[in-house]
């Protein structure tokens, strides 16, 4: 204790990231199906990947906000659809495609205010305020399109999509840039540890002035922000605005990868760079399936194993906090191996 | 008089170095009430646990009906035919009243339930018991007052021989108080059951006893039948007559300034007070002063300091800040206006347990470090590690602040409030479960805070020695009252505490003043 107190800085130990784990199973996978199809080991097919993965990269961006405060968000893959026709529509309209960008970006961080609100003010649980949303704005994509598609004539709006900057795909690099300030928002700023603080403990979080409501519509404007993104980037890909994409795995996706890279369902835990991993491992499991020619009915099913592996992980890791993995491991076999019918 | 349905005898129970209960030996009676009285911390909740088998004994054997039991947990004493009806009320609310009772004992044949015939026997025991209801009520609807009788009915049809009821009336108003007490006195004899109740109340106490049994520091200082006693016994008892040298010990070394005295109240609370919550409170609290405030379970002492806090609203009287009308609406009101608050609950609202004990302390603070929202870590965290160390935390204080002992929490929590700079403190038991050692580290960090940095700090605590060591003067609450009397710690001892927080509340006038002002 005394040299403690004596020294003037208390250094902080280095140790070992929590998303070293999840790391080291993306190296892994990938090399297996590395060593299964030479195909996989191509510079071009490593940006594919990348590039498919880019919008489910961005839905479990906002995601990641979302959970960090023990919300979830149901509505990210509805707000795709509904985002990715809105700017097909404005830009039909004769709006300039920036500007439609502009336009479909701040309308999505509308709707992801709209679902903080709600839960905040009628202190509805997120799930059920989500879900109605989630209903709400795949209705929306098919109300204002007549469920039809809708075809993107502005051709300087596929730059977003389809081009490429220094080889690499925009979107991959839009979601690069997101990720980077996301990771910096998370640990550098108020509203970041206000975020960890409102996850890791509500009430504490509170009692020390931290604005719950403030918090809380953030996260899940960005988390709207994100989708909407990943709508425009979707619709940028095929310059054509589908009504029903994003109503596929993309929620499903998105959650995985956050959960998968270590963000705790429970709030406060978790880092950005474990959800990007968590999302670039379920690209690879997705191409490399592909590659493999794979039924694409398995991808969810693998993908699905995964999560609840991580969140079985998550569950232990919560109830026994600060203990090793070992000792989490010996309990849990202590608790289940000699439990006795009451 | 009836037979003798439970004996404990001779229970010893220890936490850790502290022996909560020293050879303590009761008797429960069939047919008769049996009312366990003392003051804070005098062991009879802990007692109540062992006999209801939440708390394993050290020492001692708990008899029933002549056998020596050894319940493993709260229902295996309940098949055994002793009930508990704790505070924390254990029916299912979203079910009916019917199915509560039947819980776990559905009658029917093969699976499939026979309605009618818990509904028939559910609506006769109900009657028997003066509840007006059929049954079919879901038991979210009911009030307090008779969600308690169902779980004693719900006691009686499992058959049960002893009944212990923890402070049943702290959420009752007076009228249904009454019932109770006539209901319970009904079923012990009617029944031939040990009804046992924690009470703080002597009315209540000699309204529905048959037999009290008092308990002082863990043991048992009165034992008798109530017919033969006084309220000045029971007192008496409770109080004792040597404390008054014993606390004499640690007397706080610096005396208050003179000063104090003569500075505007920091803060002046006028009658404040809400229905179903405080009655009416009233006090003024001084610059550098520490000002304690003492009261039974139930008095309302933690409700005090949420109202001050923004955490409860208040609905009459008033409170001056400075000079300045204050009516907090949330904590981050409070705060801004001064004052900081660390709560009971520690584990619960206390900290962020992830967070390490630093990032703890900056965070009501980060406002003063950061530039359009970005913040200067470095700076930030230098400025809490200096008050950090001052506290001469024990422990890794880079890990998470749930890893560390609840004394190294307790200190991480003054340190972040320390660095709000604030001046009222509020403290709701700052020492509870903290070791002896670490506890006078606090009481010294407190004082030290008050004397030098002119802070006005208000400690609410169970414990009548600490309140003894830290504070200038003391404050009592009773019942939702407080009429804001001084009494000098230096006049004072553990025994005047408790008898002063025993007495009746006092007839406020200031009440009935406070509600004309609302109209």
């Amino acid at each position: 204790m005394s040299s403690a107190a004596k020294t003037p800085v208390m250094p902080r130990r280095w140790s070992v990231p929590d998303e070293a784990g999840i790391l080291g199973m993306l190296i892994v996978v990938f090399a297996l199906f590395c060593a299964m199809s030479p195909n996989m080991r191509t510079v071009s097919n490593g940006l594919v990947l990348l590039l498919n993965g880019a919008v489910i990269g961005l839905l479990a961006l906002g995601q990641t906000f979302v959970l960090l405060i023990g919300g979830i968000d149901l509505s990210t893959g509805a707000n795709i659809a509904f985002m990715g026709v809105l700017v097909s529509l404005l830009m039909a309209h004769g709006v300039v495609w920036p500007l439609a960008i502009a336009m479909t970006l701040a309308a999505g961080a509308v709707m992801g205010t709209i679902n903080g609100l709600i839960i905040q003010i009628f202190r509805v649980p997120p799930f059920i305020v989500t879900f109605s949303t989630m209903g709400v704005a795949s209705s929306m994509a098919l109300i204002i399109t007549g469920a039809n598609s809708i075809s993107v004539t502005q051709s300087g709006f596929a730059v977003i999509g389809q081009g490429a900057i220094a080889g690499v795909p925009v979107p991959v690099v839009v979601l690069a840039i997101f990720a980077i300030l996301a990771g910096l928002l998370l640990s550098k700023t108020i509203l970041g540890t206000h975020i960890y603080a409102t996850g890791g403990n509500r009430e504490a979080a509170r009692l020390a002035g931290v604005n719950l409501t403030l918090t809380t519509i953030t996260v899940y404007a960005i988390s709207g922000f994100c989708a909407s993104l990943g709508g425009v980037i979707d619709t940028a890909r095929l310059m054509v605005g589908f009504p029903t994409t994003g109503l596929g795995d993309e929620l499903f996706f998105s959650i995985a990868a956050a959960v998968i890279g270590g963000v705790s369902l429970f709030g406060g835990v978790g880092r950005v760079q474990g959800a990007m991993i968590g999302a670039v491992l379920i690209a690879v499991v997705s191409d490399g399936m592909n590659v493999l020619n794979v039924s694409s009915y398995w991808q969810s099913l693998v993908i699905g194993l995964i999560v609840l592996v991580a969140v079985i992980f998550d569950t232990y890791r919560r109830r026994h906090a600060g203990t090793p993995i070992s000792e989490t491991l010996r309990a849990f076999l202590r608790r289940h191996g000699s439990r006795r019918l009451s | 008089m009836g037979a003798d349905l439970l004996v404990a005898e001779g229970i010893v129970k220890r936490y850790g170095n502290a022996t909560v209960l020293h050879g303590v030996t009761v008797t429960f009676r069939a047919g008769e009430v049996h009312g366990l009285i003392g003051h804070n911390g005098a062991g009879k909740s802990t007692l109540l646990k062992i006999i209801a088998g939440a708390v394993v004994p050290d020492g001692g054997t708990v008899r029933l009906e002549g056998q020596p039991v050894s319940f493993s947990s709260p229902s295996a004493a309940a098949s055994a035919g002793v009930a508990s009806v704790f505070q924390e009320l254990s029916l299912l609310e979203n079910l009916t009243v019917t199915q509560n009772l039947f819980l776990a004992r559905e009658l029917g044949t093969a699976g499939v339930l026979d309605k009618k015939a818990m509904q028939a026997q559910a609506s006769d025991l109900l009657r028997t018991y003066g509840l007006p209801l059929t049954g079919q009520e879901k038991v979210a609807s009911l009030p307090v007052a008779q969600r308690q009788m169902i779980e004693i009915i719900s006691a009686l049809a499992r058959n049960a021989r002893v009944i212990l009821l923890d402070e049943p009336t702290t959420a009752l108003e007076r009228r249904q108080i009454d019932q109770l007490v006539h209901t319970l006195r009904r079923i012990a004899r009617e029944r031939q059951v040990a009804i046992v109740i924690v009470d703080h109340k002597l009315d209540e106490i000699f309204a529905v006893c048959d037999h009290v049994t008092a308990l002082t520091d863990g043991r048992v200082v009165l034992n008798g039948p109530i017919a033969s006693l006084t309220h000045a016994d029971v007192v008496e008892s409770i109080v004792g007559k040597d404390e008054a040298a014993a606390s004499h010990g640690n007397r706080p070394s610096s005396p208050r300034l003179a000063a104090d005295v003569k500075a505007l109240p920091a803060l002046t609370v006028e009658g404040i007070g809400a229905p179903r919550g405080l009655k009416s409170v009233s006090f003024d609290l001084a610059p550098g002063e520490i000002l304690g405030l003492y009261g039974l379970a139930g008095s309302g002492r933690s409700r005090l300091l949420r109202t001050l806090y923004g955490l409860e609203p208040f609905e009459w009287g008033r409170m001056t800040l400075r000079g300045q009308v204050y009516h907090p609406a949330s904590p981050r009101n409070a705060m801004k206006s001064g004052l900081t608050y660390l709560s009971e609950e520690r584990k619960a609202n206390g900290f962020i347990p992830e967070f390490d004990a630093v990032r703890n302390c900056m965070l009501p603070v980060l406002g003063r470090h950061a530039w359009l929202g970005m913040i200067r870590k470095h700076e930030a965290e230098q400025e809490a590690l200096v008050v950090l160390r001052s506290l001469r935390i024990r422990g890794n204080i880079r890990a998470p602040l749930g890893r560390l002992s609840g004394g190294n929490q307790q200190k991480a929590l003054l340190a972040k409030a320390v660095l709000q700079k604030p001046s009222i403190l509020l403290l709701d038991e700052p020492t509870k479960g903290i070791d002896v050692g670490t506890k006078s580290e606090i009481h010294a960090f407190i004082r030290r805070m008050a004397k030098e940095s002119g802070v006005a700090v208000l400690v609410v605590s169970t414990e009548e020695e600490e309140l003894l060591t830290v504070c200038d003067d003391i404050i009592i609450m009773n019942g939702g009252h407080c009429s804001g009397e001084r009494h000098e710690v230096v006049a004072l001892d553990s025994g005047t505490l408790r008898r002063l927080a025993l007495a009746p509340p006092r007839p406020d006038t200031r009440f009935g003043n406070a509600m004309e002002t609302v109209k």
